[in-house]
């Protein structure tokens, strides 16, 4: 018997045949785009949902005028793609493989030894997803919303520089390894950059939770999906103003608004977000939330502050033109309904609503419109007198309204904690409704301060059930409640213990807001507004 | 940067080229009493004869169009056509003649349709065109018609005799902390001729910008005698003298009302500014009277503005002092908004002494139940041209705001100047009307409108001929006339000008960024 020799200095084992050099690479390459459309994905549609782009260089003069204002342009319409997150996402892996792909070859043949830096080149992929995952929101509120394709390509190009410069390096060395043979017979890098995806998916989970599933809830916005909406708000374990306001928005719709509110905690995390004309986090979600508490007006205004300072979006035009649309505003209307469909893909939406032009009836028949339609004020009010964010301000203040101004205007006061307000509107409810769960319970918190309170309400005071349980959650706040007397930073300290040691427990009544939710609430007073 | 658009914009312009019908008259066509659905609205409008070409779109059904324009007198012809897009791009070169042969007479449009395999022939329609020519310059500054934030905005100069648009200033193009500034009020002095024009800056590197011919410099306009920084501008027609307006100055926005912001002031005067001298002092100063909108007669002797009188000002206590004070003022305007209402004033004027005299009352419109701003005097000093409104001043906000002249000719004579004013019915629409320049020859009106769609401004063009009469008006050409609906700014303040600005963008802007070269006004 014979065999033929057949070696190369760093020829590998036998066992190398069976994982194939291409394995990496389809690991790699099913490992990213699971990342990008499973994990990320609901983040990169919706980025593809604000996007705006057209071949009118007038419709694209903000862009434009900005430095590198030409690359944006082209940039963005790579974006397109992504608005279907599964075409998006297999692009955008295809392409981060190829890179993993080209800076293996520019490393491993200079070095000779292609099995142990094979899949090292997935580092810097996994590096820049890592990147866009920490950037959060400040990968598209208030910046460039062709941020992540741009690197994603200058990578690929970098790739293929650095491909290019390894093949001509490889000529100049010498054939010899310069690694151990034993060494390289390890997949040393693939592992780790499959640790290093790890990592990933782990920080796209847990510290990107929030970022997840607003833009998911975004998504579903956009569909009608209220009921996703709602459920993707309660799956977070500490959710952002964001989540928390189309939360209510889904609730809101789902005419579930004072059952459910407080399933979710209040308590929102800082956010680190880049300063760009103003660092809060209502460029994202106010003037939605205007919109769906029935205040066209302040939706359009909110709007069109957010369009001269980020720039032209479509979901920015879409809103305005429904808001144009609901005020009976036709030419507005058809202006904005205009500039969406000079957008690639955006024709359905124009198709929807361009025959609800100057036809308002029409338009409120839809359970969405109409909803927004009867919450619509019945009073003139200017914003001035309201505190911002207008949505909460004018529904603190309103005094006339219709029966789902009502619900909203209890909601606001009971997310605001003002009783005298809460207690004066509940007195209105209660002669229309049953009062929800919710309701019931602040009842028993106003009435520690205002004994006669129940004997306006036999349905609280005789309920046995409700009672014991509010004695039972003040048997167990009891031990962590502030001394009277202590100072702000003691009464935090208490508020934060008593939201993390009870929220097990008590998340989803009222009590349990009341006591530790919103501990930094602020509502900011309406500025001075000059004239630009 | 500029090369793309413009290379991109060839190219699609050729491609489009290629996709038109050839551009002859239909020879077989049917005649049908359906108007031409064509946009701007240029039917039956007056022009001057060096305008740029009236480009327009067709918005009908069809997939091609023509357009034959023929001059009524000498028969010059022009005709274009258009596909599916409906755009009728008219050559420059042949426009001009046409307008040249056709100059002092009409010239009628015919639009062809083709629809479902055959030509439509829809009514005709008129131009006239004017014998006097426009000013050939138009400043304007672009700006998103926003309530408070502004971002990318800037003062452009447009050739109306073609189509060139460019830049006089334009502010950063991004968010720059320290740099963020908004710039407004371009005025130049005796449409353009002196040389002399300003221009405010607010925000950051604040201040008025003066240019004289190609300088530039910023000077900062507060005093310790005035109320605030100087607003509105009128330049004397011979003197470098400036009289502004100085105005403290808020907002509100309506949560339910079509009008959905209320624009108002809770204090304003009047100062005089000698550019030579640099120097400062008051016109009218009063607590409880807000002057604004000052505007010269062409000969420099009186002053027109507008006043109204807010008693509650004088009502406030003296403790009230600083921002306390004027967010109580603010307030207490913006709780009465509706009743705050502006007459028109004048006050002659002595050259020699640089004195004014006594306010009198021109017109009381507050008795009439409304609000009048921005007088402006025609050039022959005949008419008065302004703005009314139900009430209040900043009338780009208002639907009621229409224009009205007032023949002063007539009042000099004795007649009451109640029954000496009209409406401009021709020019004016349902919608806003506002902010109105004369042209150098007093033939031409250019106002902002908001007709489109009661949200972007846009100016519109009006003849108003001799005998005193308003004509229909027509948009700003454009050479893409989609651009009108793409263009996502109003267009603020248009003033005519018989000479291009003579600064540069970038003498301007080292004007603007040079705060250690600021000077200082003298009281």
């Amino acid at each position: 018997m014979s065999s033929k020799k057949t070696s190369t200095p760093s020829s590998a084992p036998s066992s190398s045949r069976k994982f194939p050099a291409c394995t990496v690479y389809a690991v790699g390459f099913v490992l990213l785009t699971i990342f990008c459309t499973i994990v990320y994905g609901e983040v990169f549609s919706q980025i593809a949902a604000e996007n705006f782009v057209c071949s009118d260089a007038e419709a694209m003069t903000f862009v434009r005028r900005m430095p590198l204002g030409m690359v944006y342009w082209a940039a963005r319409y790579v974006l397109l793609v992504f608005l279907n997150k599964w075409v998006g996402g297999v692009l955008m892996a295809l392409v981060l493989t190829l890179s993993a792909w080209f800076f293996d070859r520019a490393l491993a043949r200079p070095f000779n030894c292609v099995r142990l830096l094979r899949g090292i080149g997935f580092l810097p992929v996994v590096a820049l997803l890592s990147w866009m995952v920490h950037r959060g929101y400040n990968l598209y509120f208030r910046c460039e919303v062709s941020t992540f394709v741009i690197w994603t390509l200058a990578l690929f190009f970098l790739s293929i520089l650095f491909a290019v410069a390894g093949h001509f390096l490889s000529r100049r060395k010498s054939s010899s390894a310069a690694v151990p043979a034993g060494l390289c017979r390890l997949p040393l890098f693939a592992l780790l950059a499959l640790a290093a995806y790890g990592g990933l998916t782990w920080q796209a989970l847990v510290k990107g939770e929030n970022v997840r599933l607003a833009c998911a809830m975004q998504n579903r916005v956009a569909e009608g999906d209220w009921e996703s909406v709602a459920e993707l708000g309660r799956s977070a374990y500490n959710p952002t103003r964001s989540v928390a306001a189309y939360y209510a928005i889904a609730l809101l719709q789902q005419n579930q608004l004072l059952e459910h509110i407080f399933d979710i905690p209040f308590n929102y995390p800082k956010l680190q977000l880049d300063f760009n004309g103003g660092d809060d986090e209502g460029v994202n979600y106010i003037a939605d939330c205007n919109f769906f508490a029935g205040l066209p007006n302040s939706a359009y205004r909110v709007s069109m502050e957010n369009l001269v300072v980020v720039g032209p979006r479509v979901n920015i035009y879409k809103r305005m033109a429904l808001c144009a649309l609901l005020n009976d505003e036709q030419e507005l209307a058809h202006r904005y309904l205009h500039l969406v469909s000079k957008m690639p893909f955006q024709q359905a939406f124009v198709e929807r609503f361009l025959p609800l032009v100057g036809h308002v009836d029409q338009l409120v028949k839809d359970p969405v419109f109409a909803n927004i339609h009867g919450l619509y004020p019945m009073d003139e009010m200017m914003e001035q007198h309201c505190r911002q964010p207008v949505f909460l301000g004018y529904n603190a203040i309103m005094m006339r309204g219709s029966d789902a101004s009502l619900v909203t205007s209890v909601a606001t006061a009971m997310y605001s904690k003002s009783m005298d307000n809460l207690l004066m509107r509940i007195g209105v409810l209660s002669q229309k409704q049953s009062l929800p769960l919710s309701v019931q319970q602040a009842i028993l918190i106003a009435s520690l301060r205002r004994p006669q309170l129940l004997e306006a309400y036999p349905q609280v005071r005789d309920n046995s059930m409700l009672v014991s349980e509010f004695r039972r959650f003040s048997q167990d706040i009891a031990p962590l409640v502030a001394p009277p007397g202590s100072d702000d930073e003691t009464k935090r300290a208490s508020y934060r213990r008593i939201a993390d040691e009870l929220r097990a427990e008590w998340l989803g009544t009222y009590y349990y807001y009341y006591y530790s939710g919103n501990i930094d609430q602020t509502v900011s007073k309406s500025e001075q507004h000059g004239v630009n | 940067m500029k090369a793309y658009p413009i290379f991109l914009t060839l190219l699609i312009a050729l491609l489009a080229q290629a996709c038109r019908p050839d551009a002859v008259v239909p020879a077989d066509s049917v005649a049908v009493d359906e108007a031409a659905n064509i946009y701007p609205e240029y039917r039956d409008v007056v022009i001057p004869p060096n305008i740029a070409p009236l480009n327009f779109m067709v918005r009908g059904e069809g997939d091609a169009f023509v357009c034959q324009l023929t001059a009524k007198r000498g028969g010059q012809e022009l005709v274009a056509a258009a596909g599916e897009d409906g755009k009728i791009l008219l050559d420059t070169l042949a426009w001009r003649e046409l307008l040249l042969s056709a100059r002092g007479s009409d010239i009628e449009v015919n639009v062809y349709s083709h629809r479902d395999g055959r030509w439509l022939h829809h009514p005709p329609y008129t131009l006239t065109v004017a014998e006097e020519e426009i000013d050939p310059y138009l400043t304007y500054r672009l700006i998103e018609p926003s309530y408070e934030l502004y971002r990318q905005l800037g003062i452009y100069e447009r050739n109306l005799t073609g189509f060139d648009e460019h830049p006089v200033y334009e502010n950063n193009d991004v968010y720059a902390e320290g740099d963020n500034h908004c710039i407004n009020c371009h005025t130049p002095q005796q449409y353009g001729k002196t040389g002399l024009s300003l221009f405010h800056v607010r925000g950051d590197h604040g201040g008025t910008i003066f240019m004289k011919g190609s300088q530039a410099e910023r000077l900062n306009m507060k005093s310790d005698s005035t109320l605030g920084n100087a607003v509105y501008p009128a330049w004397h027609p011979e003197k470098p003298w400036v009289v502004f307006s100085s105005n403290k100055t808020g907002q509100a926005f309506h949560i339910a009302q079509s009008d959905k912001v209320e624009v108002i002031d809770y204090g304003s005067d009047l100062i005089f500014y000698d550019v030579e001298n640099n120097k400062i002092s008051n016109v009218l100063k009063t607590p409880v009277e807000m002057e604004t909108f000052p505007t010269w007669s062409p000969d420099g002797n009186r002053l027109y503005y507008c006043s109204c009188t807010f008693a509650p000002l004088g009502h406030l206590p003296d403790t009230l002092q600083g921002t306390s004070r004027d967010l109580a003022c603010s307030d207490s305007v913006i709780a009465n908004y509706r009743n705050v209402r502006y007459r028109l004033m004048q006050l002659d004027f002595d050259s020699q002494t640089r004195r004014f005299s006594a306010p009198t009352l021109l017109l009381d419109c507050p008795a009439m139940q409304k609000s009048a701003t921005l007088p402006r005097v025609s050039p022959d000093g005949r008419w008065l041209l302004f703005t009314m409104g139900d009430y209040g001043q900043f009338h780009i906000w208002h639907h009621s705001s229409d224009l009205y002249v007032m023949d002063l000719q007539a009042v000099g004579e004795g007649r009451q100047p109640a029954e000496a004013f009209r409406p401009l019915s021709a020019a004016n629409s349902d919608n806003v009307e506002s902010y109105h320049t004369w042209s150098s020859n007093g033939r031409w009106i250019v106002f902002s409108s908001r007709r489109d769609d009661g949200s972007y401004t846009r100016p519109y063009i009006c003849y108003f001929d001799t005998q005193g009469q308003d004509h229909k008006p027509f948009l700003l050409p454009q050479q893409d006339p989609e651009q009108n609906l793409l263009r996502m700014k109003s267009y603020n303040i248009p003033e005519f000008s018989c000479s291009p600005v003579g600064a540069t963008p970038e003498t301007i802007r080292r004007a603007v960024y040079d705060d250690d070269a600021v000077r200082r006004v003298q009281e």
